[in-house]
């Protein structure tokens, strides 16, 4: 039988809602009558006792002194016996299920409510709030696309580099390569004196830090294990935690996708943070390591928690991530730079992880790790990511030292030919950022759009692989004003969506400038931009400049120069010891970490 | 002390932030030393720790051992009162379903009771059932007409209804006159629509409240000269209250306008005009009695309010001496700041038989 239902806006102006609500319970069969939004109480009351409804829906905005009008009015309803037959339901941004009963209504709805939880509530079938699961597929970044080249002569070049640089690895090794093969039989090995053999092994090629670590529990400052009660409170929260339903960051399923960092330091304030973005609709993480744990030889084993930026990514603490996190959301651990970029490939993939990160050129430069032991490490760590069939991105951050974007760029390209190379499949990583470079030649004098869109353009225009514009985006245009910072990462993905890319990273409005952990809220509030900048730009694009043709040209024409330049030279590293790819006047060094380690003769295990 | 049947103590408040919890938390205090069990229950949603919209902080309620409780489902569980369930009530709340509780480890918790007559009925009967020596109805916002089924009632009022002490001293006033008009000494069959009695003839109409002009004629046609009983089991409303004086008074001479109870009228806009009317009634011959009234033993004054400035609401006090001395000088029952007396003498007219100070 149809329910007859009664809309009432106790609010002088805002009754608009209520009218688009009347509207869907209309066309759903409902008998609902509406009043205007200017009758007294009393008025009002009489109208809900002329005829039989059974709810009635009051909108109204709260604010103080309101709580007292609507206490009359419930009062109202009480005597002119609307109460006994009626199911009051009242409406509005700021209502809570506490406000509602508060003010004696049956039940309140809030600004989230959909048309589904009202009916529900209508037909007397309270919908499950608590939604498992966040109800969405897994993506695969790179379906879909072919790593096939389109610039013949830059395909061309880019093969010259790549088969000159795996004969000049060929003959070295590291000991970071040969721990990571340690650690490989150690995954694959149950025999507990074979395990003892590989430990004494293992840990003879670590730095003592590490070593004290794992044989005596001797941790860098700030390191600690976390406690078995801490591992039982957490899993105790998020299994017995009632999440609210998931919301989405993607119109109309159209990418790109949205990733953050995590990286506090302690992985269960980063599981906390990654549960709640997960609910406002993130799509995934990127471990953000302590910057020490690139300098040592070695990595730490165990639950491990840092009170300092960064957390470790031992196996277990990769392991915790990927047991919490939803099993939709992506997760990268980075490998770009330091001592342990396969080991740390391995134990990504060991643990689940989805993704990981490397770039032979920026993990070289710039307070990174030597180029030669990273030459050699990297491409030992894009074998293994091929062997766990984990896609590797590529980040350009070096354009943030003040390498000209060209450079950033054909070192990007250099990875993915590695990687199609050595069966690994990559993921360029250009910036959308307001770089030194850029401020000091003026390309974005005019406006952010044009720059950013040359460099997506032209890297079409070499190859097709999926493109991940981060990382940040908005980097260097974001200030210490919340607001300002998530409007700047709005607009910016806004383009990125326009461009039709495949993923951005976003930072959190407080990134820069939260002198400590960055506050939950602040992560809240980019994605909150970023969902509104998606749907306001829905299927339509941004229509950049003539300048940004001109870009494009300029900047593939320039990426060719600087790889015939590294062709020229005997090998990578070579290029990059000597500035090719980012010199000092560009703001780059060549890393130092590791310098002298490679040997020539691959060891016995 | 033991009584049988329990007396049902509500507490009402004239706006939000009275003090009502802080009086329920008293006298639950008092029943607690005077080894009488309380049970307590609401009409909506009382005793958060923050404010849903000033989100100042608020006055926590402190449940001791042996008190009967009845809450939503969902404020039990997220107390921290230790309790086992006494009974489920069936009856559904914004909040999950109505539970009676004992509280077996004291506590703080959030009262979130039934939020009509007929559901705070049924719970009033749970609590008698369950051996209660005295019930507290917690009251919600400016909530008042659950409140009709109550046999005792305090008002709390204060700054946060408003910061002028004379309108509170007057307002106060014109709600004790209110409750003064008579009780009925009639049995009133209790009837679903108005109904007028004129001696010769008894009629019920088609409508159970008495709103606008159409009203007023719909039952000034049936009015005899002289001698008529009007008992409006619905809402009176007050431009109907005026309209009646000059409409009705030139039809007949001598009217009795009968409602359920003072509820009616005291939820009205502006008690004080409310009350003003009501007395020039009287002076045209239209009297105005009840069917049920509840006792009214007293009334606590609360001195804060929240001032809202610079776009948030920060914690203000009216003088507290010169509200309880003006308040008590408009009024026959006695005033309380509960903060400052906390002697029985609240209490003890909650469970006492002695009327002296009932109305």
């Amino acid at each position: 039988m149809s329910k007859n239902i009664l809309c009432v806006p106790l609010d002088p102006v805002h009754d608009v809602g209520l009218k688009l609500i009347r509207s869907a319970l209309d066309k759903r069969g409902y008998a609902t009558d509406l009043l205007s939004p200017d009758l007294s109480l009393e008025a009002i009351s009489k109208k809900a006792a002329q005829k039989e409804y059974d709810f009635i829906l009051v909108s109204r905005t709260i604010g103080y002194g309101v709580a007292e009008i609507m206490g009359r009015f419930i009062d109202m309803l009480d005597a002119a016996g609307v109460r006994e037959r009626a199911k009051l339901i009242l409406g509005g941004k700021a209502i809570t299920p506490e406000l509602a009963a508060e003010l004696g209504f049956d039940k309140g709805f809030g600004e989230h409510m959909q048309i589904d939880d009202l009916i529900a509530y209508l037909e007397g079938k309270e919908r499950d709030t608590v939604i498992h699961g966040l109800q969405r597929e897994k993506q695969d970044i790179t379906e879909s696309y072919t790593y096939r080249f389109l610039h013949a002569e830059i395909e061309e070049i880019l093969n010259d580099i790549c088969d000159t640089l795996l004969a000049w690895t060929e003959s070295r090794y590291s000991d970071g390569v040969e721990r990571a093969r340690i650690r490989e039989e150690l995954l694959n090995t149950e025999d507990k004196s074979k395990q003892n053999h590989l430990r004494g092994k293992y840990n003879s090629l670590c730095e003592s830090v590490i070593t004290n670590g794992n044989t005596k529990r001797l941790y860098p400052s700030g390191v600690r294990n976390i406690s078995r009660e801490e591992l039982t409170a957490l899993d105790e929260y998020i299994t017995s935690t009632n999440p609210h339903a998931p919301l989405k960051i993607q119109h109309n399923q159209k990418r790109p996708l949205i990733f953050k960092f995590l990286g506090s330091g302690c992985p269960i304030m980063d599981l906390v943070h990654g549960k709640i973005a997960e609910r406002w609709g993130i799509n995934g993480f990127l471990i953000i390591n302590p910057s020490w744990e690139a300098r040592y030889e070695g990595l730490l084993e165990g639950y491990l928690t840092h009170e300092n930026d960064g957390t470790v990514t031992s196996l277990e603490n990769i392991k915790l991530m990927k047991r919490y996190l939803d099993p939709t959301t992506l997760l990268t651990v980075r490998a770009h730079r330091g001592l342990n970029t396969p080991e740390t490939v391995l134990l990504a993939g060991a643990a689940g992880a989805d993704l990981t990160k490397i770039n032979l050129v920026y993990g070289s430069l710039g307070a990174g790790t030597d180029p030669e032991r990273l030459a050699v490490d990297g491409v030992e760590a894009i074998k293994y990511a091929a062997r766990y069939n984990m896609p590797f991105d590529i980040p350009g951050n070096d354009e943030l030292s003040g390498v000209p974007a060209w450079k950033t760029l054909a070192g990007l390209l250099i990875n993915v030919m590695l990687g199609k190379k050595l069966g690994a499949k990559a993921i360029l990583k250009p910036l959308f950022c307001y770089g030194p470079h850029i401020v000091l030649n003026g390309m974005m004098d005019q406006n952010f759009v044009d720059f950013n869109v040359a460099k997506i353009r032209a890297l079409r225009q070499i190859v097709a692989c999926p493109i991940w514009p981060g990382e940040p985006i908005a980097f260097m245009t974001q200030s210490e004003e919340r607001v300002q910072a998530a409007n700047a990462t709005s607009y910016h993905a806004a383009l990125a969506a326009s461009l039709g890319v495949d993923v951005v990273t976003i930072a959190s409005t407080d990134e820069a400038y939260s002198r400590g952990p960055i506050a939950i809220a602040s992560r809240i509030d980019t994605i909150r931009a970023v969902t509104d900048a998606y749907r306001f730009m829905g299927d339509a694009t941004m229509n950049p400049t003539g300048k940004a043709d001109d870009f494009t040209t300029d900047i593939i024409h320039k990426i060719i120069e600087v790889l015939k330049e590294v062709r020229g030279r005997k090998s990578l590293p070579e290029a990059i010891y000597h500035g090719i790819l980012g010199d000092e006047e560009d703001g780059a060094y060549p890393g130092t970490f590791g310098k002298g380690t490679l040997k020539k003769e691959s060891p016995r295990i | 002390m033991s009584m049988n049947p329990p007396e049902v103590i509500g507490v009402v408040g004239t706006a939000k932030n009275t003090g009502k919890t802080t009086t329920l938390a008293h006298l639950i205090d008092r029943a607690h030393r005077n080894k009488l069990r309380a049970a307590v229950t609401g009409i909506g949603y009382d005793g958060e720790d923050i404010d849903n919209i000033t989100m100042l902080p608020k006055p926590r309620l402190q449940l001791n051992t042996g008190t009967i409780l009845t809450s939503a489902e969902l404020c039990v569980e997220r107390s921290s009162i230790g309790y086992k369930i006494l009974r489920r009530t069936g009856i559904p709340s914004a909040l999950g379903e109505l539970l009676i509780v004992e509280v077996i480890k004291p506590g703080l918790l959030v009262v979130a009771g039934p939020n009509k007559v007929a559901s705070l009925q049924t719970v009033i009967g749970h609590l008698r059932d369950l051996n209660a020596g005295i019930v507290f109805v917690d009251g919600s916002i400016n909530r008042m007409m659950p409140m009709s089924i109550v046999d005792r009632i305090i008002f709390a009022t204060g700054a946060s209804r408003n910061v002028d002490i004379t309108f509170l001293s007057e307002e106060m006033r014109a709600i004790e006159y209110l409750f003064r008009s008579d009780l009925s000494s009639d049995e009133i069959q209790k009837r679903e629509g108005v109904s007028i009695d004129n001696g010769s003839d008894s009629m019920v109409l088609s409508l159970r409240s008495i709103i606008d002009e159409e009203d007023i004629d719909m039952v000034g046609k049936h009015l005899a000269p002289a001698g008529n009983r009007i008992t409006v089991p619905g809402l009176i409303s007050k431009s109907a209250l005026q309209l009646i004086g000059n409409k009705w008074t030139g039809i007949s001479d001598r009217i009795q306008l009968m409602l359920s109870s003072p509820f009616p009228l005291l939820i009205l806009e502006n008690r004080i005009e409310v009350a003003a009317i009501i007395e020039l009634l009287r002076t045209k011959g239209i009297t105005v009695s009840y069917q049920h009234k509840p006792k009214f033993i007293g009334v606590t004054i609360n001195p804060f309010y929240p001032r809202y400035e610079q776009e948030r609401f920060s914690t203000a006090y009216i003088d507290k001496d010169t509200l309880i001395t003006e308040v008590r000088n408009k009024l026959s029952v006695p005033v309380f700041n509960v903060l400052d007396d906390i002697d029985d003498r609240l209490f003890t007219l909650c469970v006492s038989w002695n009327d002296l100070f009932i109305v």
